[in-house]
């Protein structure tokens, strides 16, 4: 049996890494006492498929993962047991069963949401000012220590809104090549001239979209 | 901005942040209102260590268990942290509900290794605490301090308000009874707290000196205690135990269930401080062990469970708990471990049945290249009695060894040394014999730089020079190379400093304040020691450093540890000295006659 879940990562769980985010999702699971299967070789581990890694410091609402299982539970029992063990900050947001000739999340990953907010310095228009961004023929982002790319091709949305003295960006992102919203929120204050306030700069990870209704197999 | 806010703030920009969050499962978080008594419990270190501490997960569980205290958490931030702290204006706080340090009422450090005692220093500073007891007001915390390296508490004296000498499980609930009937002036809250049995009150006392030489304390109050007696639980099985421990969220330096088998050890190896200061030995049953252990992974999640003790080999039914927990595990995806094993084929049966498919690399701690030097500590195996272990070891299928010595002891001569590599020689040649695996040995020799300590029958000797300590580590080197074996040595500096703070007296607090002034912290970590500033805080002192560690002390020395009992008495640890320059071995009283150490007799344990 095969179990599908979607997590949150918010609070302390945020400050973690991924490796550090799985091993405390491996240990809750042994706490609800759920019949998770082991990989086989030297060093068993439990067979989880994590859809994605997510950067140390970002608050997410969608961190899906596949848990393979020896034996059938009842979901919603496992829902319970699992969300009564799991630490601070993470917390199951779905859980179901799916059938076991699935594809794996990551091949079935096609885009990923954000919700960015970050205060503003000046109030431009900034409805004309995300256009004109988008209407570059290169949006050139600079990744910290990784160099300068071209995220055109793999920037899929971004609107803006404003509340309270704050931008709130909604941004789409390929599934297949990587763009960390940061960079880009980067470059579009770059490109309005110092128009936000970095510091303040927030990022959390809103959803993933997969390919067709491959998730539930439905 | 609130403290939360800006702690926060900073968390982006520092190497792992998960330190500093808290929230961890089984963490405990009570509202400081609903208290008496709030206890800051600190580690001198960095989280990943300080976590790995069992005995401060004792203490936190002890003291969380008492309805109106709450025990929160504190540790050294790593120097970046440390650095937009101090930018920031954010002071050391604790990881339940990040309240300031100093708005506690008591600030307990766990004194584990010298080399942390400058990290004592900076945190109390961080905190805004005034770093000398004598410097701290009636609105001042008190500041208290336990751990083996209390059992010479006089370098740390003028820092530490009250020293909880020995196991503190019962103390620390006495300390802070004190506490919460004590109303009044700072100075009654230390006379009542000098009453209690274990607790040393270093400012009720005057240290008195001739030249260098150091003639011992003389009491300022009538009422407090000549002598300061360890504490000791009389019975462990029972004693409180943390089988909901904290579980970290990022990876710590022990990322583990611990299972405490027993306390104490009486081996009686001539180097060993925890041989004496944890004596008498004595053992949890095998019926509560199991117990604990179900409930330690229901309660954790933990993938493995150590069996830890000072020689885990030694519980006498340590074959049937094994095979207890192995049964009730199987099918689990947890392992077990066992951290501290002896040489011998014995030890090699228990690993096989710890580690049933994982081949690792297996450890043993020879401590001496030689049978005679091996006499000379009372690590009672020879030359043989290795090879055999080595040859069980490889018979099973481990083809990674892992040897443990010492160099720098008392009596030891190049003939001492190049035994270390004849040693390592035999053992590549046993494997060659009996290796069941295609591959060559891994074989990894790690010497580390001996230091006499406090409460030892080689608390009278010198310690080797930093130049010879080297010669040495080169020698060995020079004899290891050709044979491909990995050496791994330790800094002599750090070890020369770690001698000094040892066996050290109260003029050395001066130099520990100066040395932090000069920017030594984080001491123990390689990549972070300034020997520089050391060396200029002992010229700025006028203290000579070798005076306390490459100087040997004559049978009638008063030693700056005197006032404190650890039940083993001095008589004793001269005898043994005796017969380590004979070269003869004391048996180990637990599978034998009563060796005469003084513990089992002592006030310490029956009073």
């Amino acid at each position: 049996m095969i179990l599908r879940l979607c997590l949150s990562k918010e609070g302390p769980a945020r400050f973690i890494s991924h490796l550090d985010y799985s091993r405390a999702i491996e240990r809750a699971l042994r706490r609800a006492q759920i019949p998770v299967q082991f990989t086989e070789g030297f060093n068993p581990r439990m067979k989880l498929s994590f859809a994605d890694a997510l950067p140390v410091g970002m608050v997410s609402r969608a961190e899906w993962l596949d848990v393979h299982l020896k034996a059938s539970v009842d979901p919603a029992e496992a829902k319970r047991r699992l969300g009564a063990s799991l630490p601070a900050g993470v917390r199951v947001l779905e859980l179901f069963v799916i059938p076991d000739n699935l594809p794996p999340l990551t091949s079935l990953l096609e885009a990923v949401t954000y919700e960015a907010t970050v205060r503003l310095r000046d109030c431009p228009d900034h409805g004309k000012l995300i256009q004109h961004f988008l209407r570059q023929e290169e949006i050139r982002v600079e990744r910290p220590s990784r160099g300068v790319i071209d995220v055109k091709g793999s920037l899929l949305d971004l609107r803006g809104e404003v509340r309270d003295g704050k931008l709130i960006v909604y941004m789409t992102t390929s599934g297949e090549k990587t763009v960390r919203p940061e960079p880009v929120i980067r470059a579009l204050d770059d490109f309005g001239g110092s128009w936000l306030d970095l510091d303040s700069l927030r990022v959390e990870k809103t959803g993933m979209v997969f390919r067709g209704s491959s998730l539930t197999g439905g | 901005m609130i403290l939360t806010d800006q702690i926060e703030a900073l968390l982006p920009h520092v190497s792992t942040p998960g330190r500093y969050t808290g929230g961890e499962l089984n963490s405990v978080v009570k509202r400081p209102e609903d208290v008496s008594v709030r206890f800051a419990l600190a580690f001198p270190d960095v989280y990943e260590v300080g976590m790995s501490h069992l005995g401060s997960h004792i203490l936190y569980k002890v003291l969380n268990d008492i309805p109106d205290v709450a025990c929160e958490r504190v540790y050294a931030p790593w120097v970046d942290m440390e650095t937009l702290m101090r930018q920031n204006g954010v002071p050391l706080f604790s990881l339940e509900t990040r309240t300031p340090v100093r708005e506690f009422d008591i600030l307990g450090f766990s004194l584990e290794y010298e080399l942390s005692y400058t990290n004592v220093l900076n945190m109390l500073q961080l905190a805004g605490i005034p770093l000398r007891s004598s410097e701290r007001g009636e609105s001042d915390l008190l500041v208290v301090a336990g751990g083996p390296c209390v059992f010479n508490p006089e370098p740390m004296a003028p820092f530490i308000d009250a020293f909880v000498i020995g196991e503190a499980e019962e103390a620390v609930v006495e300390l802070v009874r004190v506490y919460r009937e004590w109303k009044g002036h700072r100075r009654e809250l230390l006379e009542r707290l000098a009453g209690i049995t274990g607790v040393y009150v270093p400012s009720f006392y005057d240290a008195c000196y001739d030249g260098e030489r150091y003639l011992g304390l003389k009491r300022i109050d009538s009422a407090v205690p000549p002598k300061i007696r360890k504490r000791v639980l009389r019975r462990l099985e029972g004693a409180p135990y943390p089988v909901r421990p904290i579980v970290p969220f990022i990876n710590i330096v022990h990322d583990r269930a611990v299972l405490e088998l027993f306390r104490g050890c009486t081996r009686g190896c001539r180097f060993c401080q925890a041989g004496t200061i944890y004596r008498p030995v004595r053992e949890r049953e095998l019926e509560s062990l199991a117990q604990m252990a179900r409930e330690l992974i229901s309660n954790t999640g933990y993938n493995e469970i150590s069996l830890a003790s000072l020689s885990s080999a030694d519980y006498p039914r340590i074959q049937e708990l094994m095979e207890r927990l192995s049964d009730e595990l199987i099918g689990t995806g947890v392992g077990l471990s066992l951290p501290s094993l002896r040489v011998d084929t014995f030890s090699v049966e228990l690993a096989k049945e710890v580690e049933k498919v994982r081949k690792s690399t297996f450890t043993f701690a020879p401590e001496a290249g030689t049978d005679r030097l091996r006499r000379v500590i009372n690590k009672g195996i020879t030359h043989d009695q290795i090879l055999e272990a080595c040859r069980a070891a490889f018979e099973a299928g481990w083809d990674g060894l892992k040897l443990y010595f010492m160099i720098g002891l008392p009596t030891e001569t190049d003939q001492d040394i190049e035994g270390i590599a004849e040693l390592a020689r035999e053992v590549k040649k046993e494997y060659g014999r009996s290796g069941t695996s295609r591959r060559s040995l891994k074989l990894h020799v790690s010497v580390s730089n001996f230091v006499p300590k406090p409460h030892t029958p080689f608390q009278w000797e010198a310690q080797d020079s930093m130049e010879e300590l080297q010669r040495k580590q080169k020698f060995l080197a020079k004899w290891l190379r050709p044979l491909g074996v990995k050496l791994s040595t330790h800094d002599v500096r750090t070890s020369f400093l770690e001698a000094v703070f040892a066996r050290g007296d109260r003029r050395l607090a001066q130099v520990l304040e100066k040395a932090w002034q000069y920017g030594a912290h984080f001491d123990a970590w390689r990549e972070q020691l300034n020997f520089d500033a050391w060396r200029r805080a002992f010229e700025h002192t006028g203290i000579e450093p070798r005076f306390y560690a490459t100087r040997a002390r004559d049978e009638n020395e008063v030693l700056p540890w005197d006032h404190i009992d650890a039940g083993v008495t001095k008589a004793f640890l001269w005898k043994e000295r005796l017969k380590a320059l004979a070269a003869e071995t004391t048996p180990d009283c637990r599978f034998g006659p009563c060796q005469f150490c003084g513990v089992c007799s002592s006030e310490v344990y029956s009073g």
